[in-house]
């Protein structure tokens, strides 16, 4: 059995990849309440811990309403914790920072502004110039298929290439650490399958650190270094498992048994079923 | 031109035609008193025989509803914009604004005659009261429609909430703002002409309370022509403002 080889409990430490810093993100015992004290009170997160060596893809896997999104709001410093620590490169986490790219479920662009300035957007909220980085967003774009979609709005532009300006976004001001917030859910299966092909490229190429949120076992698969897989709500990590395929990873790696069979073994995990 | 436009055009005219016909038939069979009831053409006559008279009285009028639009313009943004920086002030001030807003805007004006006298100010003040609350509530409405996610977008590129406001906000609310302009700039007129009514010597409003009085009903009706026309080009400006607005927004 795999399982027992990849099948290792957040406490027990990973082993760091050569080139990263370990705990580059590390979540510590983080517990998330809402409405504490109210008729509504909901723990969305158990006290749960973690760490992202640099430059590691990490998937954060749970069934919907389990916390996850949650979780990695509190990463990005849009929520804060209720008890706990989270730090990222060794500094905790009060507020955003501007080394933070972050992608959310839906595309979230300016309707009222084209591909590429939706791609600008980060330096003009950041109240920075915008004119140095033009070049880069318009190789952005095009790395990602929009070539001649440029000044398009948003509102011309498909599901799968607003999701694709999105990630543009995310990527043009190079930040440290990748947040997302299960960018492509809203997406059909096809499309799916092809803006993970254009994610993994881009994260290839640009290689920084990535959590990404799913509901989806394949998905998580196919992009991460690590899967954690999270409980039902409240949530917390309840297995750590490394995924081996070595990268560039192709569509194909997806027909293969030993994908299936720790998909498999993620999703008994997933329903608390012994393997 | 296709045949739906060539339809929307000819439609309504032909129908204003057929009813300034019947309206001069009318008079013409059943010899109305011009006082009760002048045909078309007296008022056409009246129209053009006074028409020094009323541009001159409808320059004021024109004066004080651009003024006290564009003055509840710049009130409206700028209060609900402010109430947007903050929830306590928020849930403190609009409640009372919604509350003050049911009252008929009408039954304030002779208080704003007390206070401000008889004159241009009174005038002013009435004109941007009554046309403040359809653009308060409007861009309240937008400023608070404004897609939540847009917003966390912009905080977590650590965004201040002033750029915020100006990058997101501000343009997402557009298109409500101009829903209430659109209400506010007809609202300003009324706002005028009552107010000219009470308390004037001059203006449109004036104009047709001093003829009623001379019983002069074809120039009534000639200066409610020309009011007409006025709050059409008023509304026609707005309108062009919001096409423009919107095709900058490319809607």
């Amino acid at each position: 059995m795999i399982s027992a080889a990849i099948d290792r409990l957040v406490d027990v430490e990973t082993a760091a990849s050569p080139s990263g810093v370990s705990g580059y993100v590390a979540v510590d015992r983080v517990r998330k309440i809402f409405n504490p004290g109210g008729r509504h009170e909901v723990e969305a997160v158990a006290p749960t811990s973690f760490t992202v060596t640099s430059g590691e893809f990490v998937s954060l896997l749970g069934p919907s309403g389990c916390g996850k999104s949650t979780l990695l709001m509190m990463v990005a410093g849009l929520d804060r914790p209720s008890e706990g620590t989270v730090s990222v490169a060794g500094r905790p986490m009060t507020a955003p920072r501007a080394d933070n790219g972050i992608m959310f479920q839906d595309p979230t662009l300016l309707p009222w502004k084209s591909a590429l300035d939706n791609v600008l957007f980060p330096f003009r909220a950041m109240n920075q110039p915008v004119a140095p980085h033009i070049d880069r967003a318009k190789a952005l774009l095009d790395a990602v298929g929009l070539a001649g979609f440029h000044n398009h709005k948003p509102r011309q532009l498909s599901g799968g290439m607003r999701q694709r300006v999105a990630i543009c976004r995310a990527l043009v001001f190079e930040p440290e650490l990748l947040l997302m917030d299960e960018p492509f859910s809203a997406l059909d299966a096809i499309t799916r399958d092809e803006m993970n092909l254009v994610l993994m490229k881009m994260w290839e190429e640009h290689h920084r650190t990535a959590i990404f949120v799913t509901h989806s076992i394949r998905e998580a698969v196919y992009l991460s270094d690590r899967v954690l897989v999270m409980s039902q709500r409240p949530g917390r990590v309840i297995a750590d498992v490394k995924i081996p395929f070595a990268r560039p990873r192709s569509l194909e790696i997806e027909e293969s048994a030993e994908f299936n069979d720790i998909c498999g073994y993620l999703r008994s995990k997933i329903q608390h079923r012994p393997v | 031109m296709t045949i739906d436009r060539l339809r929307a055009a000819v439609l309504p005219t032909g129908f204003a035609v057929a009813v300034l016909l019947f309206w001069q038939a009318l008079v013409l069979i059943f010899h109305y008193p011009k006082v009760v009831l002048p045909a078309p053409s007296d008022i056409f006559e009246a129209l053009v025989a006074n028409f020094g008279t009323i541009c001159r009285q409808a320059v004021p009028t024109s004066r004080d509803t651009l003024a006290g639009f564009l003055l509840a313009a710049v009130l409206g943004v700028g209060i609900a914009s402010l109430l947007s920086f903050s929830r306590l002030l928020r849930d403190a001030v609009y409640p009372l604004v919604i509350l003050l807003q049911l009252v008929p805007k009408i039954a304030w004006t002779p208080l704003f005659i007390v206070w401000a006298g008889i004159g241009q100010p009174a005038r002013l003040t009435i004109a941007t009261f009554i046309a403040f609350f359809p653009i308060f509530i409007s861009m309240m409405a937008g400023l608070e429609a404004t897609d939540r996610s847009l917003v966390r977008l912009s905080t977590s590129l650590t965004a201040s909430s002033w750029r915020t406001f100006w990058l997101v906000r501000l343009p997402a609310s557009m298109p409500y703002l101009f829903s209430g302009l659109k209400i506010a700039i007809t609202l300003a007129v009324i706002g005028v002409i009552v107010a000219e009514f009470i308390s004037s010597s001059e203006g449109l409003g004036f104009l047709i309370l001093k003829s009623s009085a001379l019983l002069q009903t074809d120039l009534i009706l000639a200066a409610i022509v020309v009011l007409c026309l006025l709050g059409v080009a008023f509304y026609g400006i707005v309108v062009a403002g919001e096409r423009a607005i919107l095709k900058w927004q490319g809607e």
